[in-house]
């Protein structure tokens, strides 16, 4: 069924997350690191073209046959974040009148939103956390971080469930005169999705908090930064600086 | 005679509007002793099976293994007390089997490595090895609560919980569990409606009526009282 197509695609990050590329055996405080460094490449390039970012594109793309994992998905699921540019990139252009910048601006975005799919692709969440915790993030806000992540995967499984009630008493086409009544009845049943992811997130709360959960999200892969952290942290630095270099000759 | 594992005197619980939903229960389970729960739905039979994970407080003197229930004894009742869901989805929250069948000894101080060991070892004693790396999502019913047992009892629990565990299986899948029960040496708490399953993982009945224990005594003799039966 499409629909349960759509619920493993919301679901593939994790799957992508357990292979084992070299990418992928890098310790996660390594990896922030990385994308950090790559991150500041771009956002500190001034967005005088899109053409601009082509060298940090070609890291990521390096990244990306490093890791195995497949470029469409990834593409695709960067371009959720795709609406909040676009409005910018035009509001920018209606303003200033330079569509070049705007373009740029909406590649900036799209671009840093591809590195983050990236990390999450080759890092399991539990890892990734303890990575942030590792590099000193707030034990408070790595955990919300956490909740958040678990609260939208079951915000989402529970959309589709519904979805599909829904459809199964679908008869056909809904008729014009009733369009005004369909957009009631959503926002109706946006507010029992809500109420009921919550009421799941409750227990699945309390079957970890029965389990020992006491607010720390565990990896059980140990995590050692080794030598090799290093020498990928070091690499990161390098091709973000070349990168950084090659973007001041293109722009 | 030796002190009874689960030893409840009085267990009162008001949900936050102030309506009652254990009204003084009073109930001891012995070691390596069955007993069903049965009752209408809101009878309170999930909200004292909570109680016992430490997972609703109560007023009450409420004893597990012998410790007292408080925040200082929660860490190693919650060792005690395996509880399964009644909805393995809620149980189930790691990306794969394996993960989260380590997911118990991981939070009780037990490292990555050993973690994982103890889990390989406890699905390999359930059947489900060929599942580790599986999704849980991907899983049948029955798997899914053999995963989610499993994600219990790697964690070395003297008493089971289970919450309806008979739900969302098939009858193949409800006789391949009661066989499971049946082997498993713990003292089991298990709240069913299905009285023939009952009969088959538990010697002894308690009847929840009203937030109270109405009853309680052999399966069918409980059965049979409170006409807990299809027709």
């Amino acid at each position: 069924m499409r629909g349960d197509a759509r619920r493993l695609a919301s679901l593939r990050l994790e799957e992508w997350a357990r292979g084992d590329s070299y990418l992928h055996r890098r310790d996660a405080r390594a990896k922030i690191a990385g994308l950090l460094i790559f991150l500041v490449a771009v956002s500190t390039t001034p967005p005088s073209s899109p053409g601009a970012y082509l060298p940090v594109v070609l890291v990521f793309a390096a990244g990306l046959a490093i890791s195995g994992l497949p470029l469409p998905q990834v593409a695709a699921r960067a371009a959720v974040i795709l609406p909040f540019p676009l409005l910018f990139g035009f509001v920018s252009w209606l303003e200033s009148g330079n569509a070049t910048f705007a373009a740029a601006l909406i590649v900036r975005s799209y671009v840093s939103a591809l590195a983050v799919v990236l990390l999450m692709g080759v890092t399991p969440l539990p890892e990734l956390l303890h990575g942030f915790r590792g590099l000193g993030a707030p034990a408070l806000l790595v955990m919300v971080l956490q909740s958040i992540v678990r609260y939208l995967q079951l915000v989402v499984d529970h959309g589709l469930r519904m979805r599909r009630a829904a459809a199964c008493r679908d008869a056909g086409g809904l008729p014009a005169r009733n369009r005004p009544s369909l957009w009631r009845r959503s926002s109706g049943a946006l507010a029992v999705l809500f109420g009921r992811s919550y009421e799941r997130a409750e227990g699945v709360h309390r079957a970890m908090v029965a389990r020992g959960f006491r607010g720390d999200f565990l990896a059980p892969r140990p995590s050692r930064f080794q030598w090799q952290d290093g020498v990928f942290v070091a690499g990161c630095t390098l091709a973000a600086v070349g990168a950084r270099l090659c973007m001041r000759v293109l722009s | 005679m030796s002190l009874p594992v689960v030893d409840v005197r009085g267990l009162q619980y008001r949900y936050p509007d102030g309506a009652y939903a254990l009204r003084g229960v009073d109930f001891q389970l012995a070691a390596g002793e069955s007993v069903a729960l049965f009752g209408a739905n809101g009878s309170g039979k999930t909200t004292f099976l909570l109680h016992l994970a430490g997972l609703l407080r109560g007023e009450g003197d409420l004893r597990i293994g012998g410790l007292p229930l408080n925040d200082e004894t929660l860490p190693d009742i919650r060792r005690i007390v395996g509880y399964v869901f009644q909805d393995s989805d809620d149980q189930l929250f790691m990306p794969t089997v394996l993960e989260d069948v380590a997911f118990g000894p991981l939070h009780q101080g037990v490292d990555g490595v050993e973690a994982t060991r103890r889990a390989r070892e406890t699905t390999a004693a359930l059947g489900i090895s060929h599942l580790e790396n599986r999704a849980p999502y991907h899983l049948s019913a029955g798997e899914k609560k053999r995963a989610a047992i499993a994600g219990v009892l790697v964690m070395t629990p003297d008493v089971l919980v289970f919450d309806e565990p008979t739900t969302f299986l098939d009858p193949p899948g409800q006789g391949d569990l009661a066989r499971l029960l049946q082997e498993l040496p713990q003292a089991k708490l298990i709240a069913t409606h299905d009285v023939s399953f009952a009969r088959r993982v538990a010697q002894r009945a308690i009847f929840f009526a009203g937030g109270r224990i109405a009853g309680d005594g052999p399966v069918e003799e409980i059965a049979d009282r409170f006409h807990w039966r299809l027709d």
